[in-house]
């Protein structure tokens, strides 16, 4: 019995150091002093990231993701709340429909959501912009924040709203004073979430893009040409940026009283996913 | 609830509009793609089914679907097999390491998937560190060749890259089987392996099925990984084909054609693992 749970530990250590060995290695790499990409490394140094910051192309590609995202965080954060909202208040035929088919976008491969949209530009002749960029990361992110919002105001009391009723309260005011704020913090989790999303989706931008190049595509049109270190830390960007958007909403959410735990979001995310 | 209907219908029509516009009408419209054909290297609207039959006629799409599967297939096998030794030890062995394994998966599961695709390149390749390592520890003289530009090398990248997926997936179905039931059936005398096979994989039956079918399907679609660490022939799937079809050749109608041939390829891949596993006692023989 005490071998077989060794063998458990083992393994599970085994799959941990396999999950994180390619991140710790971009990062090591992106503050790597030397410029071969073999181990040992030579002393750390911010020289790639001075290097990539003074590359016009990648200030743009950082600007565009910036925005994509930020963008993203905002629509997504609009539609799926107003839709998770409709979903738990008042459960019908259509809404549950509707339900079911806000998995849709996670479930099919992205490649099948790029390749549709391209139809759809193509019927329509719509020019590739950012609109369509964001149009794209809407599409898979939305169905996060529904996930996200739905699973917050399902397991939520009820009553403190019929009760700020019974003292008066008109619906408005409901609506501001009780239930916003106590689904404020998953609806901000679920944004962060859409731009972690958006910031390094690749998958959908490569075909709703035209001539704007995100950093993801930025680092795609890189990996063409031989091994480049400076492309660690672009690359150490994209993980970077998403970690800290998660990191510094998990601590101010920390930092306020708030009923609902700080990690929610995440952990809302990890039971519905 | 005090919520009204017409508020309500102004609560799902966003919602409901980014489905219908960004989802169904675009995916109709791929679909009308597929009976179209090329003129010109113009799109001419007509309805043909000379595209499907070139796909399923051409002895080189049964290549990539082989290579397709021969990719997608130990992808998803590894990974949720990967995943739930993890989400079995978290939800069931992890005392005070649970809480910090939890957040070690869930911030991997927000890392960035052109990161893990471009350092497995710098990890494999014959100066890489895995060979470099290798080298110095002398288990081999030189370099090895087959962790870069191989079947193998997307496999890794993709498992390496689908594993927090997997184990969070695996992880919320697992923490909702009550903690006595594997004690119970130890106590009335099943042997550990007879636990997992008749109690413990049965209850997460769905999620290992679900889980299973979506890296299927997200490994098959995957069109960058096969290209920067497959091989000439291992790069040849069908997210491949068809992101170069609609992306670089511009086929459209042959490339739509591809798509929706995978999605029946995809329906056979679902049909067949639902009945191995009913087979094999993991999910119910009767859907609820």
């Amino acid at each position: 019995m005490i071998g077989r749970s060794r063998l458990l530990g083992a393994a599970v250590i085994a799959l941990v150091v396999f999950i994180w060995l390619p991140l710790v290695v971009v990062l090591a790499f992106a503050f790597n002093g030397g410029s071969n990409l073999s181990w040992p490394l030579h002393g750390l140094s911010l020289r790639w990231f001075r290097l990539i910051f003074g590359d016009e192309a990648f200030r743009s590609g950082l600007k565009a993701s910036a925005i994509a995202a930020f963008a993203t965080a905002l629509v997504a954060g609009t539609v799926g709340t107003t839709g998770a909202f409709a979903f738990a208040r008042r459960p019908s035929r259509l809404s549950s429909a509707l339900e079911s088919g806000s998995r849709i976008p996670v479930m099919l491969p992205p490649l099948f959501i790029g390749i549709a949209l391209v139809a759809a530009m193509k019927t329509f002749a719509i020019d590739p912009s950012m609109w369509t960029i964001v149009t794209g990361h809407v599409i898979v992110t939305t169905p996060f924040v529904i996930l996200i919002v739905g699973a917050r105001l399902r397991n939520y009391d009820v009553t403190v709203e019929q009760a700020a009723r019974d003292l008066g309260a008109t619906p408005q005011t409901v609506l501001r004073r009780i239930t916003f704020p106590l689904v404020a913090p998953s609806i901000l989790g679920a944004m962060v979430v859409a731009f972690a999303i958006s910031f390094d989706e690749v998958l959908i931008t490569n075909f709703t893009s035209g001539t704007t190049q995100t950093l993801p595509l930025f680092v795609l049109s890189r990996l063409h040409r031989t091994i480049d270190p400076s492309v660690n830390a672009i690359a150490a960007i994209l993980l970077l940026v998403p970690w800290l958007a998660v990191g510094i909403t998990l601590l101010w959410q920390r930092t306020r009283p708030s009923r609902s735990s700080a990690a929610a979001p995440a952990e809302e995310l990890a039971r519905a996913a | 609830m005090g919520v009204s209907r017409r508020l309500v219908a102004l609560l799902l029509t966003p919602f409901g509009a980014l489905l219908a516009f960004g989802v169904v009408v675009p995916a109709a419209m791929l679909f009308a793609f597929s009976f179209f054909h090329l003129s010109l290297l113009e799109l001419v609207p007509g309805f043909t089914l000379d595209n499907y039959r070139k796909v399923v006629s051409t002895p080189l799409y049964r290549t990539y679907a082989v290579n397709t599967f021969l990719i997608a297939a130990p992808t998803a096998l590894l990974s949720v097999i990967g995943g739930f030794v993890l989400a079995y030890f978290l939800a069931f062995r992890a005392r005070r390491s649970r809480r910090f394994l939890l957040i070690a998966i869930v911030i991997a599961f927000m890392g960035s998937y052109l990161a893990v695709v471009y350092s497995w390149r710098t990890l494999s390749g014959e100066s890489g560190i895995i060979n470099s390592l290798l080298q110095a520890t002398h288990v081999t003289h030189a370099p090895v060749g087959f962790l870069l530009f191989s079947r193998i090398a997307v496999v890794i990248a993709e498992v390496n890259f689908f594993l927090p997926l997997t184990t969070l997936v695996i992880f919320s179905s697992l923490s909702s089987i009550p903690p006595g039931l594997e004690p119970a059936s130890r106590d009335l005398g099943a042997s550990a392996w007879t636990t997992l096979r008749r109690i413990t994989l049965p209850l997460a039956g769905n999620a290992l099925f679900g889980a299973t079918l979506f890296v299927f399907f997200l490994s098959a679609g995957d069109y960058i990984t096969p290209v920067f660490l497959g091989g000439i022939g291992s790069s040849a799937t069908f997210g491949t084909l068809i992101a170069d079809q609609l992306g670089t050749t511009l086929n459209y109608p042959l490339g739509a054609a591809t798509a929706f041939v995978m999605f029946v390829l995809f329906a056979v891949v679902v049909v067949v693992l639902r009945a191995s596993m009913r087979a094999g006692g993991l999910l119910p023989r009767h859907t609820r």
